[in-house]
Formats: structure tokens, sequence, C-alpha cells
């Protein structure tokens, strides 16, 4: 347990100095005026606005931190073989792969936690300005769509260490992960207009439909974690539908690592 | 000569850039005035491609018709926005709610421009219909749909469902409250204003609501006086076979009791058509 703490904290302090955090952190200013600037172009709904642009920049960085931060910082080392360095060491491999993972994700909660900080300070600067807009407001719901935004970049994160596991180059890992992304968030959009047409009895591809059903199940349902629009009008989610999508999110990234752990434990380096 | 051509030619090459990015951005500007091209995608499209940022992306189509219509203040043209392009404006906001049903701006922008500028009536209501529906708390989007049905459309049962459903979610605002027994009366279903007047009643005393309750008071006392000489006509008509030629006649046959009073102060009358009228149209007259 003490190995996976430190290669834990070992690949935080790895991403610090990468300077990534850096990045975020002008990222997260300018971004902080955009979105003051653009949500006060509005007629009447600056809050939604200024609420969308902030969940939807938290979306946007985080996927940056994903793709080029986190699977890198994995695959790379495959790639680089500096991973034979740690293999030497007294330590499994599935250790290994879980404390990379737990290090990489404490990156990324803690950059996305100073840019919700600074997303935070925008819409309070907004709410400031047009306190009228903002009556049907509710911090708790925007803090539950940051939270569930994390929990499935952790999702897309896993799965991008399945395919560290067993592909040999980082970009090879980097673009079945945005795959992935890209099929997991619009999956449940694309069944929904198949089963439209089908349930008012007009002809779809039950070849089609029954492929889109099975992508619904091997790729992560990203869909359960937008309740951005909810957060954006202040509309009620209940805490059942949180703890669920937490539930699943948790669920899919465990069978994604035990699968990681396991192909990984039988990879042969030359 | 060697250190002049170092400092001369980054100097030209920025000169030629700049050259070039005018005359793109003129051929560009060329470009938009001859091809026009107003198209949005379909809004399924969109949804899945937004990728999860569907707020976002109705956002960011709100402001294209926004900014779009502010780029047509300037010009010169008569008519100044184009039937087409009223038309595209109208799809991208149908498009923007059906990212995200629950904003505003389309709506109200559907409202301001849509319906009083270019007179489409009809699709702003579509669209204002749906915002009424997915907005249950919102009382100014039913209100629209009601405004928008009686004053432009003449749909005086449909305004009275929207104006009477603004009514209820403001809690008792009496300007809608009165409109929406305008619209009634107008659709010639006065038991339908008086039976929401006699609703709104009780619910403002179930409430403890005082205020306006005598305003309220004194329309469903009108609108019961001409409900009762309405009644009276339509037993002479049953009678006689034909319709009365006033109320008098009403009183002559004994088909009436007594004139009812106008509590607004005014008289009531048939018009040409038979329908019951006051002379006060339900505001107080001055004497």
């Amino acid at each position: 347990m003490k190995a996976l703490f430190s290669l834990a904290a070992i690949t935080f302090k790895e991403g610090i100095r990468s300077r990534t955090v850096y990045g975020i952190l002008i990222f997260a200013i300018f971004l902080m005026f955009l979105n003051v600037m653009i949500s006060g172009m509005m007629m009447q709904d600056v809050a939604k606005v200024a609420v969308d642009m902030a969940l939807s920049s938290l979306n946007f960085v985080g996927l940056l931190l994903v793709f080029f931060a986190g699977v890198n910082l994995f695959s790379k080392d495959i790639e680089r073989k500096t991973i034979y360095m740690v293999l030497a060491r007294p330590i499994s491999r599935s250790r290994y792969i879980l404390g990379k993972f737990a290090g990489i994700s404490a990156i990324i909660v803690f950059s996305l936690a100073i840019l919700a900080i600074f997303e935070s300070a925008s819409i309070v600067i907004m709410k400031n300005g047009y306190p009228a807009q903002f009556l049907r407001f509710s911090w708790s719901a925007l803090f539950f769509s940051f939270l569930l935004t994390l929990i499935s970049l952790i999702v897309v994160l896993s799965t991008g260490f399945l395919f560290a596991s067993f592909s040999s180059t980082s970009f090879i890992t980097l673009v079945l992960s945005i795959v992935t992304y890209l099929i997991g968030s619009s999956a449940n959009e694309v069944k929904a207009l198949l089963e439209v047409p089908h349930d008012i009895g007009e002809r779809t591809s039950p070849l089609l439909l029954y492929c889109v059903k099975a992508a619904c199940y091997i790729f992560p349902n990203l869909s359960l974690f937008d309740i951005k629009t909810e957060a954006a009008h202040g509309l009620f989610v209940p805490l059942s539908y949180i703890l669920s999508s937490i539930f699943y999110g948790i669920l899919y990234s465990f069978v994604m690592l035990s699968l990681s752990c396991i192909i990984f434990k039988r990879r042969e380096f030359p | 000569m060697k250190r002049l051509l170092q400092l001369i030619c980054p100097l030209l090459l920025v000169l030629i850039l700049l050259l070039a990015h005018n005359l793109a951005t003129q051929m560009q500007k060329q470009l938009r005035k001859t091809s026009d091209i107003l198209y949005t995608p379909p809004a399924d499209f969109l949804k899945i491609s937004s990728l999860g940022n569907k707020g976002l992306f109705s956002d960011y189509l709100f402001l294209k018709v926004y900014t779009f219509y502010g780029g047509t203040l300037n010009r010169n043209s008569k008519p100044r926005i184009r039937n087409e392009e009223w038309e595209w404006m109208i799809n991208v906001l149908h498009n923007a709610t059906e990212l995200d049903p629950f904003f505003l701006d389309p709506y109200y922008f559907a409202n301001a421009f849509l319906v009083w500028e270019a007179g489409m009536v009809k699709e702003s209501n579509l669209l204002l219909e749906k915002g009424s529906r997915k907005r249950e708390w919102d009382q100014l989007l039913p209100f629209y749909v009601g405004f928008n049905c009686y004053y432009f459309l003449n749909d005086g049962l449909k305004a009275f469902r929207f104006l009477s459903e603004a009514s209820r979610r403001s809690g008792g605002n009496q300007l809608y409250e009165s409109l929406a027994a305008r619209a009634a009366y107008n659709a010639d279903k006065t038991e339908f204003a008086i039976s929401y007047l006699e609703d709104r009643i009780r619910d403002a005393e179930l409430h403890g609501r005082k205020a306006g309750v005598a305003d309220i008071a004194k329309r469903l006392e009108s609108m019961k006086a001409m409900r009762e000489i309405e009644l009276a006509a339509e037993s002479y008509r049953k009678v006689f076979g034909r319709r009365p030629a006033d109320i008098a006649e009403l009183l002559e046959k004994k088909m009436l009791g007594s004139m009812p009073s106008d509590p607004y102060g005014g008289f009531f009358y048939m018009d040409s058509n038979g329908r019951v009228r006051t002379t006060s149209d339900m505001r107080s007259v001055k004497k």
C-alpha cells in the first residue's frame, strides 16, 4: 500500500512539474474573463449562460488534461521505456497501474479545483452584477455538476489506462481514448434518435439499433454525468440520481482498471 | 548591406502578411455577400455533435441570431431583413431551444422581434408554447402566447387558456387575470370568464390575498350581468325562432326580468351580431 501511495505521489509531482497546472491557471483566468464577457451579452438568461460556460470550460480543460497529460504520463512511460526502472523494483504491475491512476486522478482533481474556483468567481461577479437573473441559481446544483464532470473524466482516464495497457504507442492510446469519449458522450443521443422512428413503427435497421445499444453498454455512458442543463437552470436533481451515477462511474472505472491490470500483468516488454 | 537586409526583410514580410490578410478578409466579405448561406444543421445532429455541451451550443446558436440581427441594423436596404433571413432566425432559435428548452433568451427574442417586427406570430407562438411547457415556473411565456393569440390571432379561447395559466403561475397577477377574462368574453365564452374569475376570488380568499379582489369582483359582476342577458336572448331565440333586435325586446317579452346594471357605469347593448356588450367596455366610466 505504501508503494502505491509513493507511486501516486511521484506521479502527482511529475504532473505538477510538467507545468500543466500553470497552463491551467492562465487558462482559468482567461476563461473567467471570457465567461463574464459572454454571459453579460445575453438578454435575460445571464445565469444560465454563466453556468454553461463554467461547466463546459471545466469539461474541456479536464479532457485536455486526461488526453494530453493523463494518458500520456502512463503510455509515455512504456514508450520511453522508463517503466523498466519502476518494474525492476519490488512493486507489482497492478500496483504500478493503480498508483499511476491515483496520481493522475489527483492531478486532474487538483487542476479542476483551481479552475472551479476561478469559474465560481466569475459566477459570483455576474451574480452581483445581475442579482435578478440569478433567482433560480443553486450552488449545490453547480457543485454536483462539477462533481459528476470530474467523475466522467476519471472514467475516460480509466479507459485510457486500458488502452495504454496493451497498445505500443502513446498515439494509439490517445486516439482510442478520444474515440471512446466521442462514442460515450453521443451514444445515448444516437440511441434516442434511432429509437424514436422505431417506436412509431418506421423501419430502422435492427442491426444498427442493436450495435448502438451494445455500444451504450460497452462504452462508458457519459451522458449520465451530464447535469449541466439542470445546474444552469437550477432544476431539481434527485440525490439518488447523483449517487447512482457516481456508483456507475466508480464501478466502470474499477472494471477498466481491473482489465488494465490483467492485460498489463501478461504483457511482455522487449 | 547584410544588416540592412536583415532589418528590411522581416519588415517586408510583415507588410506582405498584412496585405495578404486584408485581401483575404475582403474576399471573404465578398463571398458572404454573394452566397449568403443561411443554413443551420438539424437539431438532432447538433444534439449528437455537442458531446454533452448542449447548453453551450444553445448559447452559441442564440448569439449567432442575436449578432446577425444586430448586424442588420446598419442596413439601408428595404426590407431591412429578408423573409428567408427571418425564417433562418426562427430555425436557429428552434434548434437552440431543442438543445436547451429551458433557455429563456431565444423565446424572449422571438417574441420581441419575430412577432412584432417580422409578423411571424404563429411560428413564434409555436416556439413560445414549447417554452411555456418546459419552463413550468415562468409566467412570462404563457403571457406572451396568450397575448399574441388575443391581440394578433384573435383566438380568444387559446388566449384565455394561456393567460389564465400565466395568472396561475404568477399567483394572481391582476393584469393577466383581467386579460384572461376579457379574452374568454371576446371568444364568446362568458361562462368561462365567470368561472375563471370566481376561481380567482376563491384562490385569493384561500391565500388571504386582498389586493385586486375588489376589481375582480367588479368584473365578475359585469360578466354575470352580461351572461344573464345572453341566456335571456338564447331563450328568446328558442321561443321565437329568431334573435332579439335589442335588450328592450327581451324586457318587453318578459324574457328578462329587469335591465341589469353595469358596475362600471356603462349600459348593456346588443351589437349587430347579437353579442351582448357594454358601453363601458369593462373600464370605469367617468361621469
